[in-house]
């Protein structure tokens, strides 16, 4: 076995050598605890140590007997530095899986670190399903419900807006069963919390019953299916756009309830021979070329279906590594929003050949969620390959948000502070108020949410 | 035109620029020294970090991810030696993210699991 003290050089010069730079911390990780990234590797800390509970109680006794900055991790599927901390880890990945069900209000009570990817067959055993479910299943339930993470439809709410009761660990130990009827404002802020206000150990979540869904996806022009999105998002359960960069095509996607056989064979390696050729070629095509390329593959794209359990189609493993920024914005501006994305993209000649995502998200009641108060959104995202910088880019089309009226997806790249913040969220000084006296030594923060919340170090 | 599933376009788009990666080389200039078989299990704390994080891939071999104890999918990595491999989990490889989803999991455990898994009982 090899010396830890090589292994940890070499580990961190790799670290070094992704960022194009020598990070301080790193360098001084030889007596600390394993160096944390998250999942796109963007995002790098160097924690004192990491603390994995085995059960609630184990949680509540170090919390109450401890002292110094904890962070709690779920999956690190956030790009934003929710999680780096300089104080320790609070791990949750065994505090995981269904504690308890109740067939006639059709919830069921879940371990926080729980995988979303891991509820669902549980859930059919006992006849439920989850209302909804973002397009990654690999985040916990506590990670995904704290940054208000979201999937696709008009009528379905962030995943916040479906839990019914959560238990709150406070940075004193203090446990704290939360639901509407007992403590309203407690609930709301609770529910999208960002790991802020304590440690979220078991969250109960309102389902429905099973059900199979039919997703079919085609190519169009992207003004055409633009100027009927809203006629489209009524009609289908599910409904949501993918735009292709450099081009005037998008993916549809709509998803409905169906009793068909299921049919959702993957594809296979022949089927993706052709494809794999043709975009091959449009990338070596430089973007100010790319448009003529990109239009006629997509004019080849035939429509295709499939059908299964909803969890298995609502939710899809993603293999390739990303960083994204995630804005949403009133309903009524989305289109033209998208659009100005869209142009800006082939103005500036960015060289991106990932597809936005367009869709719309109902209203909810949380305090901090992008689509809390009294309108629906449109959530429009960008992303960038894990191995590139993402900064060009999502700094030119930042600004295009923000003249929108935009609001941050909390676990996706943004560079909003509390000023910005306290604008686009009415509720937000009654989030920090209750903040402040849950944590009022500000154990739970570090240096990205004393920014979110405008708190001095 | 054989059929294209839309939602793989997604997918595909980046898994060309994937396959530039130059892990592989990089590999290539670090010492190379072979796994052999681990010297001890690992342990019941260990094999539950394992559960929850690297099986998800390694089972199956989701994402290209090398099965445990396959032979054919763990020769060549075992070839690499153990500091690659203890690189390549810590920062992330190809699709494996950073850490390979086990958060709870320190060098040793990492070294550990993967002996484990690369171990191939020949």
């Amino acid at each position: 076995m090899s010396n830890p003290t090589r292994r940890t050089f070499l580990a961190n010069s790799a670290l070094a050598a992704l960022f194009g730079m020598v990070n301080p911390a790193l360098a001084q990780s030889a007596n600390r605890s394993t160096p944390w990234l998250n999942w796109s590797g963007g995002v790098v800390a160097n924690p004192a140590g990491r603390f994995s509970p085995a059960t609630e109680q184990q949680l509540m006794d170090y919390l109450a007997s401890s002292s110094g900055s904890v962070r709690p991790v779920g999956s690190g599927h956030s790009f934003t530095p929710l999680v780096p901390t300089d104080g320790h880890l609070l791990v949750l990945d065994q505090l995981t899986g269904m504690l308890s069900h109740d067939s006639n209000a059709q919830t069921a009570t879940f371990a926080a670190g729980t995988r979303l990817g891991d509820m669902g067959a549980p859930l059919e055993g006992i006849g439920q399903a989850m209302i909804n479910l973002p397009d990654i299943d690999r985040q916990t339930l506590a990670g995904a419900t704290s940054t208000a993470t979201h999937g696709t439809g008009i009528a379905f709410q962030c995943l916040s807006g479906y839990v019914t009761q959560l238990r709150l660990i406070a940075p004193n130990g203090e446990v704290h069963d939360i639901d509407q009827g007992s403590s309203p404002e407690f609930f709301d802020a609770a529910r999208v919390g960002l790991g802020s206000l304590g440690v979220v150990s078991r969250i109960t979540v309102q389902n429905t019953g099973q059900f199979r869904l039919k997703q079919t996806s085609w190519v169009d022009k992207t003004a055409d299916l633009l100027k009927d999105f809203d006629r489209q998002a009524a009609t289908h359960r599910h409904y949501e756009l993918f735009p292709l960069t450099h081009s005037d095509y998008s993916i549809a996607l709509a998803t409905d309830e169906t009793d068909e056989p299921i049919n959702n064979p993957p594809v296979s390696n022949q089927e993706e021979d052709g494809l794999d050729l043709a975009m091959a070629a449009w990338m070596k095509v430089p973007p100010k070329l790319r448009g003529p390329l990109v239009n006629a593959l997509a004019e080849q794209i035939e429509p295709s279906e499939r059908v299964d359990s909803s969890y298995k189609i609502l939710s899809n493993v993603r293999n390739t590594r990303f960083n994204e920024m995630e804005y949403s914005v009133p309903l009524e501006r989305g289109a033209e929003c998208v659009q100005e994305v869209l142009r800006t993209i082939i103005d500036e000649e960015i060289d991106v050949v990932f597809p936005l995502e367009y869709r719309y998200v109902s209203r909810d009641e949380t305090m901090l969620s992008m689509s809390s108060g009294d309108e629906d959104h449109a959530a429009i995202s960008i992303h960038r390959i894990a191995s590139e910088d993402y900064r060009p880019y999502f700094n030119i089309i930042e600004p295009i948000f923000w003249k929108y009226g935009g609001r941050p997806h909390w676990g996706k790249i943004h560079s909003l502070g509390a000023a910005q913040l306290s604008e686009l969220y009415p509720r937000f000084e009654e989030f920090r108020s209750i903040r402040q006296r849950l944590d009022p030594n500000g154990r739970m923060l570090n240096e990205h949410l004393r920014k979110i919340f405008g708190i001095e170090a | 035109m054989k059929r294209i599933h839309t939602k793989q376009v997604v997918c595909l788009a980046v898994s060309l620029l994937i396959g530039c990666d130059n892990g592989d080389d990089q590999a290539k200039n670090v010492e190379s020294k072979t796994i052999v078989a681990a010297s001890g299990s690992p342990t019941e704390d260990q094999m539950r970090m394992w559960a929850g994080s690297c099986s998800l891939c390694h089972v199956a071999g989701v994402a290209g991810a090398p099965r445990v104890a396959n032979q054919e999918d763990w020769s060549s990595r075992n070839e690499q030696g153990i500091d690659v491999l203890l690189q390549h989990t810590l920062t992330g490889f190809r699709n494996m993210p950073p850490l390979g989803y086990c958060m709870a999991c320190e060098e040793d455990d990492f070294i550990a699991l993967i002996e484990f898994m690369g171990t191939t009982h020949e």
